[in-house]
């Protein structure tokens, strides 16, 4: 043997080494072969590989992580989607704007005896709207509903896993004139329903998450806001209950640290 | 048009992220040697880099290969911009150093050696997380993902030569480290 161990087991490194033939592999191959300590070099380094495969940790990516992973690139999407192309956002706050002033003038010009109020009006328009945006999603999935809203809205939203509910998928809707996503969760036979509303102006929030409860036939609502954004719970669950979900909701989302003991809260009845 | 063509590369992006994001996750873990919060940091950055970059992948083919080279590098990029982070990068062999250290390997016949894996499974995060940067860079890239030499190479930008020495160093020094002083954490090898 011309060569030392050294150079051949670097040669044919890892397993074989590589395909092409020269005289420095001829001489290697020669070398393994007459070489018992070389053929065990290769074989222990075969051994530890499989183990190390074998017994390495292989984690999955937590859910929270996937979602804020995914929100982050929807986010950065839908920045990217604004730059390019805002016609299409307009003709919807066109579509929007022109319904809500057909309502306003048949208010004005029409039959004022019977002319309803401005809540119902709102109601009209709101739903006049979401007819022009009619389209849901069912998964369950938090991914895919997460994905599927970011391609609707020009805003990316959690998606978060809540207990004890199973999530049903995803709807648009429209409030005030402004196109928001309705995320939907099945808790035992009822559907709680987590809005998450754009709000027109940059609303000030800051310390504390503070929720406002309310409840309007038979209904609860419990919302709170981040900035530039209002979030509701709306279903007819216990309060309690929808408040739990909330405080889930806002956990999942990483912000647990910023609120408060949802009970301290504002309380209308509507 | 732009924008439809934009959420077909953005959808194509997402679903081969989902493929592989469980690899991709593990990978970070590890390269960030176990902290959880350095890890998503690490792969988001990565990520939403490879999110802006995507359209411009030609062979798709290569997609998780590629999404590994973007956060290989991004990891490098950070340990190098960190100064203050613990983690160094071991300085590499020349091919004198290495043929020695291949010469200089000792058989794994040692009885010690024959040990349950439940106890190297046991023993093995804590081992790779105790490695030098790039030696746990070479070792998780080649035996647990699965790449070839060529291609940690080409991530890394490094000769085959190079990660080939990381990985023998990183196998050798995992051997070591698992065997423990009383040899009740070893490697169980099989014959």
């Amino acid at each position: 043997m011309t060569m030392s161990c050294g150079s051949a087991r670097r040669i044919l490194w890892p397993d074989g080494g590589p395909q092409a033939i020269s005289p420095e592999i001829v001489d290697a191959q020669q070398h393994f072969a007459e070489c018992a300590g070389c053929r065990q070099f290769a074989s222990d380094m075969r051994v530890i590989s499989d183990e190390l495969n074998a017994a390495a940790p292989r984690v999955d990516a937590p859910l929270d992580v996937r979602n804020r992973l995914f929100k982050s690139i929807a986010r950065l999407r839908s920045d990217r989607a604004e730059a390019v192309s805002r016609p299409a956002l307009l003709a919807g706050i066109t579509a929007s704007v022109a319904a809500a002033a057909l309502v306003a003038a048949i208010a004005l010009f029409g039959s004022r005896e019977s002319s309803p109020g401005s809540a119902m009006l709102a109601t009209l328009t709101e739903d006049h709207v979401r007819s022009l945006h009619d389209t849901r999603l069912d998964s369950g999935s938090p991914q895919e509903v997460a994905r599927w809203l970011a391609e609707q809205l020009h805003f990316s939203v959690d998606v978060p896993v809540l207990p004890n509910t199973r999530l049903h998928g995803a709807r648009l809707c429209v409030a005030d004139g402004r196109l928001g996503a309705v995320v939907e969760y099945q808790s035992g036979t009822d559907l709680v329903s987590y809005f998450v509303i754009p709000e027109s102006s940059n609303s000030d929030v800051k310390g504390s998450t503070h929720f406002s409860y309310a409840s309007r036939d038979g209904y609860h609502v419990v919302s709170w806001r981040e900035p530039g954004y209002l979030h509701a719970m709306v279903g007819s669950i216990p309060e309690r209950r929808l408040a739990d979900l909330a405080h889930a909701c806002i956990k999942a989302m990483g912000r647990i640290a910023s609120i408060g003991t949802p009970f301290i809260a504002t309380r209308s009845r509507a | 048009m732009k924008r439809r063509y934009q959420n077909s590369v953005a959808k194509a992006f997402e679903e081969v992220l989902s493929e592989h994001l469980a690899a991709l996750y593990r990978t970070s873990l590890r390269l960030c040697a176990g902290r959880e919060a350095d890890a998503e940091d690490l792969l988001q950055d990565a990520m939403l880099r490879a999110f802006e970059g995507y359209a411009e992948l030609k062979d798709t083919a290569a997609a998780k290969s590629w999404l590994f080279t973007i956060l290989v590098r991004t990891n490098l990029n950070r340990i190098r911009a960190i100064s203050r982070r613990a983690e160094t990068l071991a300085a590499d062999m020349d091919v004198t150093a290495f043929e020695e250290a291949l010469a200089h390997w000792t058989p794994l016949r040692n009885p010690e050696e024959e040990l349950f894996l439940s106890h190297l499974r046991e023993n093995i995060r804590d081992a790779l997380d105790s490695l030098d940067a790039s030696l746990r860079e070479a070792v998780w890239l080649v035996d647990v993902e699965g790449f070839r030499l060529r291609e940690v190479g080409t991530m890394l930008g490094l000769p085959e030569g190079t990660v080939a020495s990381r990985l023998f160093r990183a196998r050798r020094a995992l051997r070591e480290l698992l065997r423990g002083e009383d040899g009740v954490a070893g490697l169980r090898v099989r014959r």
